[in-house]
């Protein structure tokens, strides 16, 4: 399963070995004020890795099939530029606190994963691509992880972390459930459903006006 | 305004996450959707586009001779009658050509050889005879179905254009699936 979903992975094992890091630093090291310090880094770090788990998405939807396969490598480009934009801009900016600074970055990396993902479901089912189980969950679990975050970023810069104080805990409930969606779909591996090529046409455009009904239809 | 935006990104992945869940596509098209396309197929090339049909449904001729009778109530029955033929041609030829281009896209997007320029012309050809369609059930129902006859000769064009390309993806699939 690692190996065929390897960056999903990676993502997760990078997440939960940094969570318990943090957690153990925070309880055992009494990082208190320079706690922040510690969890922007951390948590942009993270978002960061998570994001190339959207490149395991990409393999099994679009790049699975020969006339989606252009616009997937097209959609990675794109999210690559906009996602490097979204860090110049954010530098250009210079927020005044590291907890600015994670939340500008976060918001603007969670609103170009929401429309990547929404762009990769929309042309899979436009396409009627057959998608199987495991990446369904993942990709499930992530929009998951991905809405609970920019809504929750995007409303805490709005209106600041202390009139936020009593939600804290909706981005970790997301991660929670994903990872309850991800241990249900991902138990045993399912594989992506392949439909069989289609052989190569016979008759290009060029005869079709050769036959006896185009024929008929100019006469 | 700082919040739309965010929050409207995340409505938008929350549909598409629910219409994810009911997506079941079928990993090839389904006989059904063959024998379908084969049936419209066969519809348009031996029925609905046949010049000879095409010609009768918007002969002017009959409409010289049954005015030519001078019968007023006679000619407004021809009329009536004929334009609801000739509404029932356009909407036919559409709905079939619409399964013939339901059944290309399910089939084509698993094609190893597929071309842009063809795809893209044969996108070109369908809105053109949608459009044309379009504007000569307006024609029909506005000024009845002798008034344009070159639209009618582009629609049959365009028609059988689209019917000769697909009927090479209907082949492709035929070869497949077995014979009923």
């Amino acid at each position: 399963m690692m190996a065929r979903y390897p960056f999903f992975y990676t993502q997760l094992f990078c997440s939960m070995t940094g969570t318990i890091i943090v957690q153990i630093a925070y309880a055992h090291y009494s990082l208190g004020p320079r706690y922040a310090a510690w969890y922007w880094p951390f948590e942009l770090v993270t978002t960061a890795i998570s994001s190339t788990l959207l490149l395991d998405i990409l393999r099994y939807t679009l790049s699975n099939f020969t006339n989606t396969r252009r616009i997937a490598l097209a959609l990675q480009l794109l999210l690559g530029i906009a996602a490097l934009a979204v860090c110049l801009l954010t530098l250009y900016v210079v927020p005044s606190s590291p907890k600015l600074l994670g939340t500008l970055v976060e918001r603007g990396f969670r609103f170009l994963e929401a429309f990547f993902l929404a762009a990769t479901i929309g042309l899979a089912i436009r396409n009627r691509l057959p998608i199987g189980r495991n990446v369904r969950g993942i990709i499930l679990g992530y929009g998951l992880i991905v809405i609970t975050n920019l809504v929750f970023f995007a409303v805490a810069f709005y209106v600041g972390y202390a009139r936020l104080r009593r939600w804290n805990w909706v981005p970790g409930a997301g991660y929670d459930v994903a990872f309850i969606i991800w241990l249900i779909s991902l138990w045993r591996y399912h594989p992506n459903p392949v439909p069989k090529e289609m052989p190569p046409q016979g008759l290009g455009l060029g005869e079709m006006s050769r036959t006896y009904f185009t024929r008929e239809a100019q006469a | 305004m700082q919040l739309i935006p965010f929050l409207a990104a995340a409505l938008l992945l929350f549909v598409t996450l629910f219409l994810l869940l009911r997506h079941n596509p079928p990993t090839s098209p389904a006989v059904d959707e063959l024998n379908e396309a084969r049936q419209a197929l066969a519809s348009l090339e031996k029925g609905l586009l046949a010049l000879d049909i095409v010609e009768r449904i918007f002969a002017r001729a009959d409409r010289e001779y049954v005015r030519s009778q001078e019968s007023d109530a006679a000619y407004s029955v021809f009329l009536e009658e004929r334009r609801r033929i000739a509404l029932a041609w356009v909407r036919q030829v559409r709905q079939r050509v619409m399964t013939l281009w339901r059944f290309h896209n399910n089939a084509m997007r698993h094609s190893p050889d597929l071309k842009l320029g063809s795809e893209a012309r044969l996108a070109w050809n369908f809105v053109v005879l949608l459009l044309a369609c379009q504007t000569l059930e307006l024609l029909i129902y506005a000024a009845g179905p002798f008034t344009a006859p070159s639209m009618v000769g582009s629609a049959s064009r365009s028609a059988a254009t689209i019917c000769g390309a697909l009927r090479d993806t209907v082949a492709a699939f035929s070869s497949r699936v077995p014979q009923f």
